[in-house]
């Protein structure tokens, strides 16, 4: 019950990566930087590949105001600037949250985000966006 | 129009005055202005120029932070390269927070920052906050102004703003020139122009321009006018009262010309100023020669005793009142002309510190007749009918003037008591014609005998005669020269009318003052006393008294 209502009261974003990833735990700030271009890699230094869900997917504009604090929109309006250069291009986006899960189990050096935790081990959540 | 303006001088008329002032204050205004607007607008240029550089840096604040947060110096380069294409902009700068460069324009010279001015002016300092989190800084974004062009562009805006300034003020002060020349000078240059032309005494009046009526002008005009009417009446009543007066002094001159007194006036120096006709007559001087007194002593060329004129004058200034007298003017031939004169001495205030004026008037009448009748009464009065001689009373009056002055100057007199002997015999033998023509005879003999006029001759009465010899003493032999003379002459045979002759003798007593006497009857009496001794005792021969103390 409790669960039931925080879920609709709180959309929590789970920032998911491989099993295997040496990464324990990033910040909020580690993720940004991943999610929005700044770095291409974790903390310790790993190659990160970031995935991302398609920005009509209901959750996207939910977890980007969770990470960023910015609307779609917004979110949008940053890469097409920074697109415009050419140098930086975001986050591939995978079709649905069951394509990225399959496609983080086989990518240990992958990252991306679910709307729900998941539910085996192969996958290890690395940060808990609360809202 | 020209020659009341001349009569300005160049810097002297209200118009020019007032351009010179306005000029002046224009141009102190206009200078001073212009210094505050230059400074103003150089101000407000560079604030502009800051502003826009202020506005540049927040235009492209959000997309620098973006290019800065993701590194991206493509998307950097762009925005400065468009920042660069500002004209005022010298050089843009995306610094990372480790101080590396990430975009620069223009690109060439990293180092030339040194040569950069980073006051607040010219210098933007933009810090870069990243889009996600506003604590964390991402970068800085530089923007340097082109110095010399800001100042450039300020200086042009100061400029602009002084010159119109001054040119306002120009614009004004020749509004307010134009304004007052129309307005006061010119209606005040020509209401001078009109009143300068009205003659004196006109009845023209001055009329005001619609356009003054009420204002300072019109008041001008309306109080010349009041003057005009005034200055009519008061130049009116004036040639009334000068026709009043001239009137008057006709009837003056009428007065003094034909008064039968002789009026004149002379001034200090005793020189004629004025006279009338009389005058003239009176003296009997004709009026070119008194004309020549008025550079002449009237006082010395007129009258007989100039000194007593002077006294009178004199007089006159002391007691401040009109002096009068009978004076004799100047002998011309035998005539004795008298006039009676009032002389006033008038003292005017001072005309310079040294001279005081004093005029001189006299008024005179003729008075010759009136002075020779009187002479002649009192001749009469005075001598013996018969022999021309002083009678016994003036005889008398004489003698006692005599012994007056002898006991003032301590001198001598002499009294001669005379008796003809055998008169009375011619005067029974012959009749009364014959003794008046032996006493007329006789007393013709003596004053002959006596020689000196201001010696006394006279007829006591009778046959009796009286010689008084002033400054002759008994031990004179004056004395006995005259004694004998007396008795000589006498005695001297006298033809009558129808040719006879007869001969009288005579006796003499003599008494001198002082010894004898120094009192007229004592000493008549004492000579008297000695010529009746003399009758007595052989008669035709003199004696002396005997004085009294023998």
């Amino acid at each position: 019950m409790l669960i039931l209502f925080g879920r609709m009261a709180y959309a929590d974003f789970y920032i998911v990566v491989h099993g295997s990833n040496p990464q324990e735990s990033m910040t909020k700030k580690e993720v940004v930087n991943l999610f929005m271009g700044r770095s291409r890699g974790f903390p310790n230094g790993d190659f990160a590949l970031v995935f991302d869900l398609p920005r009509d997917d209901p959750n996207s504009a939910d977890f980007y105001k969770a990470l960023t604090g910015w609307s779609m929109s917004q979110v949008n309006s940053y890469w097409s600037r920074l697109m415009f250069s050419g140098q930086s291009m975001p986050p591939q986006p995978l079709p649905n949250e069951k394509a990225m899960i399959e496609i983080l189990k086989r990518n240990p050096s992958g990252i991306g985000w679910l709307s729900k935790a998941p539910e085996d081990n192969s996958l290890r959540t690395i940060l808990v966006l609360k809202d | 129009m020209n020659e009341s303006k001349r009569r300005f001088g160049l810097f002297a008329g209200l118009q020019t005055r007032l351009q010179l002032i306005i000029i002046l204050g224009a141009v102190i205004f206009s200078v001073t202005a212009g210094l505050f607007a230059y400074h103003l607008g150089e101000l407000r240029g560079i604030s502009t120029s800051q502003a826009t550089l202020t506005d540049l840096a927040q235009a492209v604040e959000k997309t620098v932070a973006i290019g800065a947060f993701a590194s991206d110096s493509v998307l950097l380069a762009e925005v400065v390269d468009g920042l660069a294409r500002n004209s005022l902009v010298a050089m843009v700068q995306v610094e990372a927070v480790n101080g590396d460069i990430l975009a620069q324009n223009p690109r060439a010279e990293s180092s030339s920052l040194e040569n950069l001015d980073v006051n607040p002016n010219t210098y933007v300092k933009q810090v870069l906050y990243s889009p996600f989190d506003e604590t964390e800084t991402v970068g800085v974004l530089h923007i340097y102004a082109h110095q010399d062009l800001i100042a450039k562009s300020a200086k042009q805006e100061a400029l602009t703003m002084a010159w119109m300034m001054v040119g306002q003020t120009v614009l004004v002060a020749i509004l307010i020139y134009a304004v007052v020349a129309s307005l006061v000078s010119r209606p005040i240059t020509r209401l001078a122009e009109q009143l300068r032309l009205m003659p004196a005494g006109s009845h023209e009046r001055l009329d005001t321009p619609s356009l003054h009526r009420g204002d300072e002008i019109g008041i001008l005009i309306n109080s010349a006018n009041e003057l005009l009417d005034a200055n009519a009446i008061a130049l009116n009543r004036e040639r009334e009262l000068r026709h009043e007066i001239e009137l008057m002094e006709a009837q003056y001159r009428q007065i003094f010309d034909s008064s039968s007194a002789g009026i004149f006036v002379l001034d200090q120096n005793g020189c004629l100023i004025n006279s009338n006709p009389t005058v003239s007559k009176v003296v009997g001087m004709p009026l070119s020669m008194m004309q020549k007194l008025k550079h002449d002593n009237f006082i010395e060329r007129v009258f007989g005793q100039p000194d007593k004129v002077r006294a009178m004058v004199q007089k006159s200034i002391q007691t401040g009142e009109t002096v009068s007298g009978d004076l004799e003017l100047v002998q011309e031939g035998d005539e004795h002309r008298w006039v009676h004169c009032l002389i006033s001495v008038h003292t005017s205030p001072p005309e310079t510190d040294s001279v005081i004026p004093i005029t001189t008037e006299g008024v005179m009448y003729d008075i010759t007749e009136r002075k020779s009748l009187e002479t002649a009464v009192r001749y009469e009065a005075d001598h013996d009918a018969l022999t021309g001689l002083n009678n016994r009373a003036s005889s008398h009056t004489i003698i006692e003037r005599f012994l007056d002055e002898c006991r003032i100057n301590t001198t001598e007199v002499s009294v001669l008591c005379i008796d003809l002997d055998g008169f009375k015999q011619i005067n029974d033998q012959y009749g009364h014609e014959a003794g008046d023509k032996v006493l007329i005879e006789c007393a013709l003999r003596m004053k002959k005998a006596v020689r000196r006029s201001t010696d006394l001759v006279g007829r006591l009465g009778g046959d009796e005669f009286v010689v008084a010899l002033r400054d002759i003493g008994p031990s004179d032999e004056a004395l006995t020269v005259v004694a004998d003379a007396i008795m000589a002459s006498v005695c001297a045979p006298i033809v009558l009318k129808d040719g006879t002759k007869v001969q009288v003798g005579a006796s003499i007593g003599i008494a001198c003052a002082p010894i004898h006497s120094n009192d007229r009857v004592t000493i008549l009496d004492m000579a008297d006393t000695s010529m009746y001794k003399v009758k007595r005792t052989g008669k035709n021969t003199y004696a002396m008294a005997y004085p009294k103390k023998y």
